[in-house]
């Protein structure tokens, strides 16, 4: 009987496993279901609002005069230190998964932002003893894939270009 | 943090507190669905019940069971009512409903060698012995397979799987053991003939064990 217990005790196990395999259609309609419990207030709606038309407002403010330059520098006209070659590549990781990334999406989107340095030790990219150490300043760039229901799906780090010295 | 003070903070938008609670309980929810409806069927009852939580959080009345038992009560009412049964001894006898379909292809051999038991033989061995234990459960009564799945497998005690079964404590008791000796007998007729001679040489295996009771 010890036996059978035993069997019925790995068999147990074995379901507990394919429950963790749950379709993330279950885990999706589950957490839409949540959210849907405790709707933003009127004012975080507007201040969302808000803060979405200031950051369109700030993209298009510094997009059209960045498109400007980039067309007055195909003709020649800037000077060559401004010239792309005259800077090192951008340096990217591999977008890392963040724990909703199993949560479907059709619409992601990419939203490049500043993080704490310490991030980059919570994905074990740098030795957390060593973070505030680095004269690298506070801050680090980072690329975050966000869905359209606002949960980050992936993230990873940038190391912005730096102008070479001759 | 226990399940009220999850569920409280479920009530306010909490995605996390959600998150635990799910992580906490799907298991024992999955077990009942699968043994009782189904293993394809058990992603749409688990999603079922969660979302019958989520839909009527006043409902849930801490003083009459604990969080996993409602849940499973939940799953149980769902599964009464894909099965088209008032009461779950009026259901028909499982060789009428379930299909060999609804039984998983198998328990992956390679899972077990993650574990303590390096050994490939005693892995298979396990392997195979699950797989007849989970046929022969869906092969008993549905009376039968609900207390063992409550008791033998989410390891419930005879208290809170009689408020889910909805009878006294002495029935959960009386199913149980009928359940088991069932469940033996059953494993007995289905071990191959002549097997132990064929493999004399090696280990045991899990499913002649069984028959020593």
């Amino acid at each position: 009987m010890s036996d059978l217990r035993s069997t019925l005790h790995d068999l147990a196990n074995d379901d507990g496993r394919r429950a963790t395999d749950v379709s993330p259609r279950v885990v999706a309609r589950l957490l839409g279901e949540v959210r849907a419990l405790h709707p933003q207030p009127a004012g975080a709606r507007l201040a969302r609002s808000f803060g979405l038309a200031l950051a369109a407002t700030l993209l298009v403010a510094l997009a059209v005069p960045l498109w400007m330059v980039s067309r007055i520098g195909s003709r020649g006209v800037l000077s060559s230190s401004n010239a792309p070659g005259d800077r090192a590549p951008e340096v990217t990781t591999a977008f890392l998964p963040l724990p909703f990334s199993s949560v479907p999406t059709r619409d992601a989107q990419i939203i490049r932002i500043e993080v704490p340095r310490a991030a980059l030790g919570t994905f074990g990219l740098l030795p957390v003893d060593s973070v505030g150490s680095l004269g690298w300043g506070s801050a680090v760039v980072a690329d975050v894939i966000v869905g359209e229901d606002g949960l980050a799906r992936a993230v990873r780090f940038v190391r912005a270009p730096i102008a070479r010295t001759e | 943090m226990d399940d009220l003070r999850l569920l409280e903070r479920v009530r306010q938008g909490d995605e996390n507190a959600f998150a635990e609670l799910f992580a906490r309980h799907r298991a024992a929810v999955y077990r009942y669905a699968a043994h009782m409806c189904g293993y394809d069927a058990a992603d749409d009852v688990l999603q079922e019940v969660f979302l019958a939580l989520l839909q009527q959080l006043d409902r849930y009345d801490p003083g009459r069971s604990g969080l996993q038992a409602y849940l499973i009560g939940i799953a149980r009412r769902q599964a009464l009512k894909r099965l088209g049964g008032p009461r779950l001894d009026q259901w028909p006898d499982s060789g009428d409903f379930r299909s060999p379909a609804d039984i998983p292809e198998g328990t992956n051999a390679a899972m077990w060698t993650s574990e303590a038991d390096s050994d490939p033989f005693e892995a298979l061995s396990r392997a195979e012995a699950v797989n007849r234990v989970r046929a022969s459960i869906a092969a008993l009564q549905p009376v039968y397979r609900e207390a063992i799945v409550l008791c033998d497998l989410n390891e419930l005690d005879y208290a809170t799987a009689a408020i889910i079964m909805q009878c006294p404590m002495g029935t959960v008791r009386s199913r149980l053991h009928r359940a088991r000796a069932l469940l033996v007998k059953r494993l007995a007729e289905t071990d191959a003939p002549g097997t132990k001679s064929c493999r004399t040489d090696e280990k045991p295996r899990a499913s002649v064990m069984v028959v020593n009771e």
